[in-house]
């Protein structure tokens, strides 16, 4: 059963994973978008976690066949009826033909689908793109790339932190983090998360709340980048 | 209130026919089985031929179960009720793209159900916000050994999942279906907080083990 879980050996997959409470979380659609989008970041280089997400959705499944029916109107099933004529029957289309916004083939299927602002300055060695999401639900999600040998500014958040890179890779306390993987910390964690020195480190961020920044020039950025 | 009376009406104390071994179907039918094939088949009857019979047979399983799941979720019954219908259209439209050696009937239907859902939610807080659903499901081809492993993982879960005490599967369902915090749960279902923790422990701790049996060396 191990054996069958593990990907083939000529493909990388990330050895930071989400844990169960996330993939459950992203599998029954409870997560936030903020968070929601780092894990399926991660999703899009990481067989072993799909595996899991499949299998979460395959209970809600179960839980949905054995879920006590309420009854609909009476003429719900009618109505319903009426309005097939209406709807069209979707083709079966390649994934490939699945609308994608943004043009960077860099990024990840999952951030493609996305709307991202424009590359804008946030510290020297760190340019970053905001990603549209649902600001009601208190996340702020940012793409960073930090220049190789840079500290990542994330660390002193409030609230939980979820960050998947996307392509080169950082080290921390947790370890290093290459492509496809994913840290999630709370607020109790400061850390000072170095870009690698060998290459610039492409890393999508969702926080809770604001990112405090360190760094006196930190600071100064901060209201400019609105994190 | 639905989930306050879990393991009423459900469909089948049956498993897929695939027990983890050395355990015995006690209870279990072949129902469960039958029911899934009928719906894939319906599903296909859909997407060939326009099947309208077919789909008011589905109509009349699922769409009481979404509306049910919905009203879990915390929707009130109005918008249920509607959402409901436009889960069904959505598995009208879309019955070309199910693929059964890839999902089980009932769990392509709870993604779709929990896609619009999560649509409809974004809907009500903003009218500008529209992040692009697909970012839930992996977009990529993914290797026959993927679905294989999903589908045992689907046998073996539904499996686990029959073999919960109803008072677990009480608490796991609003736990997966809401994320409801654990004081919420022990109100809505009148039980001590204590008794909610160790029930999720315990029904978590199976289901776990059938999803991630990897888990524990990572």
């Amino acid at each position: 059963m191990i054996a069958a879980m593990r990907p083939p050996p000529s493909l990388p997959c990330p050895t930071h994973h989400p844990d169960a409470d996330l993939l459950s979380r992203h599998a029954a659609g409870t997560l936030a978008d903020g968070p929601a989008l780092v894990v399926a970041t991660h999703l899009d280089f990481c067989p072993i976690c799909r595996h899991q997400v499949r299998a979460w959705e395959a209970l809600g499944g179960a839980l949905l066949n054995s879920q006590r029916p309420v009854a609909l109107a009476d003429d719900a099933l009618e109505r319903t009826l009426a309005r097939l004529d209406g709807a069209r029957l979707e083709e079966k289309r390649p994934l490939a033909d699945v609308p994608t916004l943004d043009p960077d083939p860099a990024l990840p299927a999952a951030l493609r689908r996305q709307r991202l602002g424009p590359w804008r300055f946030v510290a020297p060695g760190i340019r970053g793109r905001a990603v549209r999401v649902d600001p009601a639900q208190g996340y702020k999600v940012m793409l960073f790339r930090v220049a190789a040998g840079m500290a990542i500014p994330m660390h002193g958040h409030r609230g939980q932190e979820y960050t998947c890179v996307i392509d080169g890779a950082f080290n921390d306390v947790f370890g290093r983090f290459g492509s496809g993987d994913m840290a999630a910390v709370d607020a109790s964690v400061d850390h000072q998360p170095l870009a690698e020195p060998d290459g610039d480190c492409l890393c999508l961020i969702a926080v809770h709340g604001r990112l405090r920044i360190h760094s006196l020039l930190g600071r100064l950025v901060q209201p400019l980048v609105g994190l | 209130m639905s989930w306050a009376r879990p393991g009423d009406g459900r469909v089948s104390s049956g498993g897929d026919g695939i027990l983890p071994e050395g355990r015995t179907a006690a209870g279990a039918t072949a129902d469960t089985v039958v029911l899934e094939d009928v719906h894939a088949r319906h599903l296909r009857a859909i997407a060939t031929q326009g099947d309208r019979a077919a789909f008011s047979a589905l109509f009349r399983h699922y769409a009481p179960r979404i509306k049910s799941y919905l009203l879990t979720t915390g929707l009130p019954s109005m918008e249920a009720e509607e959402l409901a219908q436009e889960v069904m259209l959505a598995v009208w439209r879309k019955a070309a793209i199910f693929d059964p050696s890839r999902a089980r009937a009932a769990t392509w239907i709870f993604t779709i159900a929990r896609n619009l859902r999560i649509d409809a939610a974004r809907r009500s807080r903003s009218a500008e916000a529209a992040v692009a659903q697909e970012s839930l499901t992996p977009a990529e081809p993914e290797p026959a050994d993927d679905l294989l492993f999903a589908a045992e993982a689907a046998d073996r879960l539904r499996a686990t999942l029959d073999t919960l005490p109803p008072d677990q599967l009480a608490v796991v369902r609003l736990s997966f279906f809401e994320d409801a915090p654990h004081p919420d749960i022990a109100r809505r279902l009148g039980i001590p907080l204590g008794t909610v923790k160790s029930r999720l422990r315990l029904a978590m701790a199976r289901l776990r083990g059938v999803i991630d049996p990897g888990g524990a060396e990572r």
